[in-house]
């Protein structure tokens, strides 16, 4: 159900799996439910394409579009025996926050890590750029793990106060769902409540 | 009062198994997503407290689950069968019923189906039942710190994500 597609080679020549699910498909009837509740929740002016399972939000984000990185695994479909708990046979499977390592090893940097619920923290002194990386992580339950991913599309900022930002647009793949024009803290509640903003700006 | 369970059971079912319940979740990346949304939608607490006060509902839960398990659906489309079979499942783990070693075996004899989430609650399960004990029978309390962790969302509001 989730075979590996193909292999991509970061810039420090960590290679990274890159996932395909193309064997499901979503019903009709489902594709319609989940257009007109994310249609309803950022317009219909604001869905860029409608629900596509070829790719997830980080595959949007990193690979155009190519497929499935940083939620599905190789063995996720394989259940595990519920006979005797073989415990060996996936503690030595636990996967590596694949995103965090690819913007690591892409050379990416931290420009602004906060809080989701507090966007007034985004004042103006902030290095934010068209085409930055915005990452969603979910810290309430004592992992720092990477939920969710999107695009910088536009930063509008302040003619009054100089540098001030008003407000930040990205582009993001909610996950089956499609792909949406949206502020980058209007977000579901499963996608956690630390955003950073990561750049390859020098 | 078996009556009135029965029929508050039913509304869950229907509710739980219709398309746009399973819209809930398209937007979730992973297993953690959806355990969390489990966790504070008032519908699965209603199923997981019916559960847990009468013994009896397992049954109805379980052939409810295998009722489900045996409609003839393309098994590489997503269906909303595949949500509420995985959350029937996790309702018996949630409610600390040792029954849910039966549906654990029941689901993996018979993986005749291409489950989405089913089979990513299934091995949920089964990895937090290794790792808080070697025998359901011997822990009630299976997975209850995992649990209260994720516990921990369902208190969070919403807080100010406003455009």
């Amino acid at each position: 159900m989730s075979a590996v597609r193909f292999t991509i080679k970061l810039r420090n020549g960590q290679a990274i799996n890159v996932y395909d699910s193309s064997e499901i498909r979503i019903s009709d009837a489902l594709m319609n439910c989940v257009t007109k509740k994310y249609q309803e929740k950022y317009g219909r002016e604001n869905q860029r394409k409608s629900s596509d399972i070829e790719y997830n939000c980080h595959g949007l984000t990193f690979i155009s579009k190519l497929g499935w990185i940083g939620c599905l695994t190789e063995d996720e479909q394989k259940l595990i025996s519920p006979y005797g708990f073989q415990k060996v046979a996936f503690e030595e499977k636990e996967e590596p926050d694949v995103i965090a390592e690819i913007l690591i090893g892409n050379g990416l940097h931290l420009t602004r890590r906060i809080d989701n619920s507090k966007i007034e923290q985004l004042t103006g002194d902030e290095d934010i750029g068209i085409g930055d990386i915005v990452i969603y992580k979910d810290i309430r339950n004592k992992r720092e793990e990477v939920e969710h991913s999107a695009v910088v599309i536009e930063v509008k900022k302040s003619e009054v106060e100089v540098g001030k930002i008003l407000y930040v647009r990205v582009l993001s793949k909610l996950a089956w769902a499609g792909e949406y024009f949206h502020m980058f803290c209007n977000v579901p509640d499963e996608y956690g409540n630390i955003v950073e903003f990561w750049t390859d700006r020098k | 009062m078996t009556t009135q369970k029965s029929i508050s059971l039913s509304s869950l079912f229907s509710e739980i198994e219709s398309a746009e319940f399973f819209t809930n979740t398209l937007h979730f990346n992973n297993v953690n997503h959806l355990i969390a949304f489990l966790e504070r939608n008032p519908d699965i607490r209603n199923l997981i407290d019916i559960i847990t006060m009468d013994l009896s509902n397992y049954d109805l839960l379980f052939g409810r689950m295998k009722m489900l398990w045996a409609y003839e659906c393309d098994q590489n489309v997503l269906h909303p069968y595949d949500l509420a079979i995985a959350i029937y499942l996790y309702a018996l783990y949630r409610s600390f019923n040792e029954k849910v070693q039966e549906a654990l075996e029941y689901i993996y004899e018979n993986k005749l189906k291409n489950l989405w989430w089913t089979y990513h609650i299934y091995n949920f399960i089964v990895k937090n039942l290794v790792n808080t004990s070697s025998s359901i029978c011997s822990s009630t309390q299976v997975g209850h710190s995992e649990l209260k962790a994720y516990s921990i969302d369902v208190h969070m509001t919403n807080t100010n994500r406003s455009q």
